[in-house]
């Protein structure tokens, strides 16, 4: 089943469950671990992606395919990341830098996370960075997403895209170069 | 008549004569001196064949390699860097055991208890609750105009406090509403409208640009 096939399934109701699971199960492990590199801690990570399949389910209907599915469910994702991260700041009213230092936190104790040194630096660099070069920089080093791509989910021109990861790869460098 | 045409005079063949003169033979000097100057460079030390070898050499092979590296540098560093690294791109994240087979029977049981009360709320509740707010707010927003005015009022306050004030409601409403039971699905239902208009929007409009609201500033 092609994306297309999803959408088309989903809006018919006797095909629209099984239409659902085949993109459950085709999408659920990417957006997972996209959404666990911007919240690293899983317990959360796996509230955020239920929420982001809940709401796909409830949108789908309308999905006119403008853009390509996967593309729309990262948007999605990347946009619940981003709100779970706000909502808890706004909760504990923190700053952004206890943001970044919860995360970091989360990074060196928190469970399910296996990587030497240079890796676990790697992660806490990209923790440094602001969100939208974080973001462009997930895509593009991690998950080989075209500019174009990331420019569908994100909403920010392929230029604009190309300027914010390399800023991004110097900063990363720079960081991962520090003692 | 040489009035009626001053410039009849400058037609006359003999003022175009050159009245300039140079001295004897010199143009046959001028090009041997020039000549000469010329061949005087190249005979001072700096002519000298042996000074013009190069003594500088490049590494075997090295031409056939240039060209690709320029090539590489050219394309973005990470080729090149510390990010080249392979081993970097390994996952360091973990899920637990099974994870992924129970999360997708999760999303789908909420998906079919969802389906089913959302509405409810939509209908009934969520509008009792929303005219309810809108009592009570102007049932306060009466309230003090009958005493002072509202700039008196303000007036007394300091920008501070009033931010501080409208950045606490904000947080409260948000525990409020999250503490109440049966009305998280009301909150869900508020964040998804403010959230996902955008998919709605991007739908009908591809070519619109929806912005996040980033962190960075």
């Amino acid at each position: 089943m092609d994306d297309h096939q999803i959408v088309e399934g989903f809006k018919n109701p006797t095909t629209k469950n099984k239409a659902f699971s085949v993109l459950l199960d085709k999408y659920q492990q990417r957006i997972y671990w996209h959404v666990r590199k911007i919240i690293i801690d899983h317990d959360d990570t796996d509230d955020v992606v239920q929420d982001v399949f809940i709401k796909v389910f409830k949108n789908l209907d309308g999905f006119r395919e403008a853009s390509q599915l996967y593309t729309w469910i990262y948007r999605i994702a990347t946009n619940e990341a981003l709100t779970f991260l706000k909502k808890r700041q706004r909760k504990q009213a923190w700053s952004i830098d206890d943001i970044s230092h919860d995360l970091e936190n989360k990074l060196t104790s928190g469970s399910y996370i296996d990587g030497d040194e240079i890796q676990v630096k790697l992660q806490k660099a990209i923790l440094t960075l602001p969100e939208k070069q974080k973001l462009v920089f997930n895509m593009k080093y991690f998950d080989d997403l075209k500019y174009e791509e990331i420019s569908e989910i994100i909403g920010t021109s392929v230029g604009g895209l190309k300027a914010n990861y390399h800023l991004a790869v110097k900063k990363i460098e720079e960081y991962l170069s520090e003692d | 008549m040489s009035d009626e045409n001053p410039y009849k005079k400058l037609k006359a063949p003999h003022l175009k004569k050159n009245i300039f003169e140079t001295p004897e033979g010199y143009f046959g000097d001028l090009k041997e001196k020039i000549t000469l100057g010329v061949v005087t460079e190249d005979e001072r030390i700096l002519g000298s064949e042996q000074l013009k070898k190069n003594i500088f050499d490049v590494p075997d092979g090295y031409f056939d390699k240039l060209n690709e590296k320029i090539i590489s540098a050219t394309k973005l560093t990470e080729e090149e860097g510390i990010l080249g690294n392979e081993a970097l791109k390994k996952n360091i994240y973990s899920t637990p055991e099974n994870y992924f087979e129970s999360l997708n029977s999760e999303i789908l049981s909420k998906v079919k208890s969802e389906t089913k009360v959302i509405p409810l709320y939509q209908t009934t509740w969520f509008r009792a609750v929303a005219a309810a707010v809108v009592l009570i707010m102007v049932a306060l927003l009466s309230m003090p105009t009958k005493q002072l005015s509202e700039s008196d009022l303000l007036s007394e306050v300091s920008d501070e406090a009033i931010i501080n004030y409208l950045e606490e409601r904000q947080a409260i409403e948000y525990e409020l509403l999250s503490s109440v039971e049966g009305l998280d699905a009301i909150l869900d239902n508020m964040i998804l409208e403010e959230t996902s208009s955008y998919s709605f929007a991007l739908n009908e409009n591809p070519e619109l640009d929806y912005d996040f609201e980033y962190f960075d500033h």
